[in-house]
């Protein structure tokens, strides 16, 4: 089941420049919360903030309490932290020398599940939940590479979900793929979202609509709004929320 | 008019250069191995095939009688079995695989993604400085400092722990022998495998990386099964690379290989002689024999070596192309 996360304080840097001031956010239990603002606002900053990738980039770091059920993300290990709180990128990216069914193999390989048994289970369950199982079935052994761009997304979030983490972090998931594909990515999220706490990046404001139960509006590295996302697109409290998501800007 | 035929001429004498240029490696390379085949010939028709399967090096009585012996001439009793030679050559670079791969394979990892900034460039630095080191100062140091140190104390330690391993117990001796050239030759391949794979990991998309932290793997755990795998193809070439260079090394190996003649390696402390040190020791000498016999042996000694480093390199690059066919690898070469 999904966790409920409560994030506060959170400044970060690249180098000596703040592109996160002091933001404050409740991630309610399965749901899922869209994130949305002009480029450059920080909202990948943020989701990367959240199973400490942020880290990760030489001369980048951060402050703040992000708080899970167990405990202070920040003084955790950050690769237990990126066990419960699993990522898709903006770029579908498959390992480019492992096959399908490695791909999502590789990470439960190396948290100890030997059997190929349990192994071949958890790989279809996960393939399942992402809807690629009935594509790729008949292809595991075939590169990961050889699957289409939307196929390879689907993957990589099938690929996350094996791991069985509470929080699924999606940057711009879709923004990539074709519509028809965009549209399964999005059904899927509404599917997912039951079982785990989901907080997708976008651009596409209908595509906030859609899947979102909340949204926070970023703007400059700051935290401009946030509630429910009918309330925010139709009845936005700040005047520059109203201003992007009619366009005005951004 | 007469501008435009000048700039004509100018055309043609450029186009005619660059294609004397860049047949120049292939040229050097045919004429080399002409050289060192045609010297051979004589060896060749004296020794036969015992060249690589005896084991006794001598070059005869160089001041008496010259004998004729399957219508070559050759001082009495000269033998040229190089078999020492070719053994102690792949065994010591073996050694030195061993060692220098996984060190230099970890040091690049460090350089590419650990450190940043000044630290990085003045690591990078030191890697490189390190290549540049003349290899005699390395025999040097291994005399000095590393044989004594080896034949008094890694030496019996690795006798007395593994001592059950054949091959690895042993009287260590004096230390000069084949433990002793891998670790130096180890030490000076390890900066030329250490900056190809640094670039080569520095080539790999962090998307790829990001992919393998966003599951929880550990920064080994993504070098080992993500990052290595891309560069898989460039990784074989830079491994190549190496080897080629510590079978070719000859002042260093000379220094501290103990100098053995006549007698195959029983352990790993053995006193060796490789094939580019043998050539360099013993052309004096061969220069003195009336025959030329002593000299035509010491070419195909070279022919032998050059064919090795040669048929290493084309192998790499077969075992590359076969994987880069089998997948669909973004890969990165040397
Ligand atoms: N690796 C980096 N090094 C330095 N600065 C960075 C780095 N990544 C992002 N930034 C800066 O941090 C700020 C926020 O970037 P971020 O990627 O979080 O924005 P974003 O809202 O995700 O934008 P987009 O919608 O274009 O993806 C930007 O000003 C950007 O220039
Ligand atoms: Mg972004």
């Amino acid at each position: 089941m999904g966790k409920s996360i409560s994030v506060a304080g959170l400044s970060a840097w690249y180098g000596d420049q703040q592109t996160l001031q002091s933001i404050d956010i409740e991630l309610k239990a399965n749901t899922a919360t869209a994130v949305i603002g002009p480029s450059g606002c920080g909202k990948s900053t943020f989701v990367r903030c959240l199973n400490r990738l942020h880290e990760t980039v030489p001369g980048a770091r951060m402050e703040g309490r992000i708080e899970l059920e167990e405990g202070d993300l920040c003084r955790m290990h950050p690769v237990d932290v990126r066990r419960i709180v699993g990522m898709v990128f903006q770029k579908p990216n498959p390992f480019p020398t492992l096959s399908v069914f490695d791909n999502i193999a590789l990470a439960l390989r190396l948290s100890g599940v030997r059997r190929r048994s349990e192994l071949a289970e958890r790989v279809e369950r996960s393939l399942r939940m992402a809807a690629l199982w009935d594509e790729v079935k008949d292809r595991l052994r075939h590169p990961a590479t050889a699957l289409s761009g939307g196929q390879q997304q689907r993957l990589c979030i099938a690929r996350a979900l094996a791991v069985e983490p509470e929080v699924l972090l999606m940057d711009e998931p879709a923004s990539a793929l074709d519509p028809v594909s965009t549209l399964r990515i999005e059904e899927l999220i509404r599917e997912l979202k039951s079982r785990y706490t989901i907080v997708i990046v976008t651009h596409n404001l209908q595509q906030a609509i859609r899947v979102a139960d909340r949204t926070a509006f970023f703007l400059n590295g700051e935290l401009i709004e946030f509630g429910d996302t009918s309330e925010v697109f139709e009845h936005p409290r700040d005047r520059r929320t109203e201003d992007y998501i009619s366009g005005r800007f951004g | 008019m007469s501008r435009g035929r000048a700039s004509r001429w100018v055309d043609i004498g450029f186009r005619g250069t660059a294609a004397v240029c860049s047949a120049m490696p292939l040229v050097l390379l045919a004429a080399i191995l002409a050289v060192v085949v045609a010297g051979s010939l004589p060896s060749i028709r004296y020794m036969g095939w015992q060249f690589i399967t005896g084991i006794t090096w001598n070059l005869g009585n160089l001041y008496g009688a010259i004998s004729v012996h399957g219508g070559v001439r050759a001082p009495a009793g000269a033998s040229y079995g190089a078999l020492v030679f070719l053994v102690g050559t792949l065994a010591s670079s073996a050694i030195a695989l061993v060692i220098a791969v996984p060190v230099s394979v970890l040091t690049a990892a460090v350089l590419a993604y650990q450190v940043r900034g000044p630290l990085q460039s003045l690591l990078s630095l030191l890697v490189e400085l390190l290549a540049g080191i003349p290899s005699v100062v390395f025999g040097l140091w291994g005399i000095l400092v590393l044989a004594p140190w080896v034949g008094r104390q890694l030496g019996p330690g690795i006798a007395h722990v593994l001592g059950w391993v054949p091959f690895l117990g042993g009287a260590a001796g004096t230390g000069l022998g084949l433990l002793s050239s891998g670790l130096v030759l180890a030490l000076m391949i390890i900066p030329i495998i250490t900056a190809a794979v640094r670039d080569l990991l520095m080539q790999v998309p962090r998307l790829y990386r990001e992919g393998g932290f966003g599951l929880g793997l550990t920064s080994w755990e993504v070098l080992r099964h993500v990052c290595l795998p891309i560069v898989r193809e460039g990784l074989i070439g830079a491994v190549a690379l190496g080897w080629g260079r510590a079978m070719g090394e000859t002042m260093a190996v000379l220094m501290v290989g103990g100098s053995a003649l006549n007698q195959l390696p029983e352990n790993l402390y053995s006193p060796i002689s490789t094939m580019a040190a043998v050539i360099a020791n013993q052309l004096d000498s061969a220069l003195t024999d009336a025959s030329h016999m002593a000299v035509h042996a010491l070419a195909e000694l070279a022919a032998l070596l050059l064919v090795l480093t040669v048929a290493t390199n084309l192998v790499a690059r077969l075992l590359v192309n076969r994987v880069g066919r089998s997948t669909t690898v973004p890969g990165v070469r040397v």
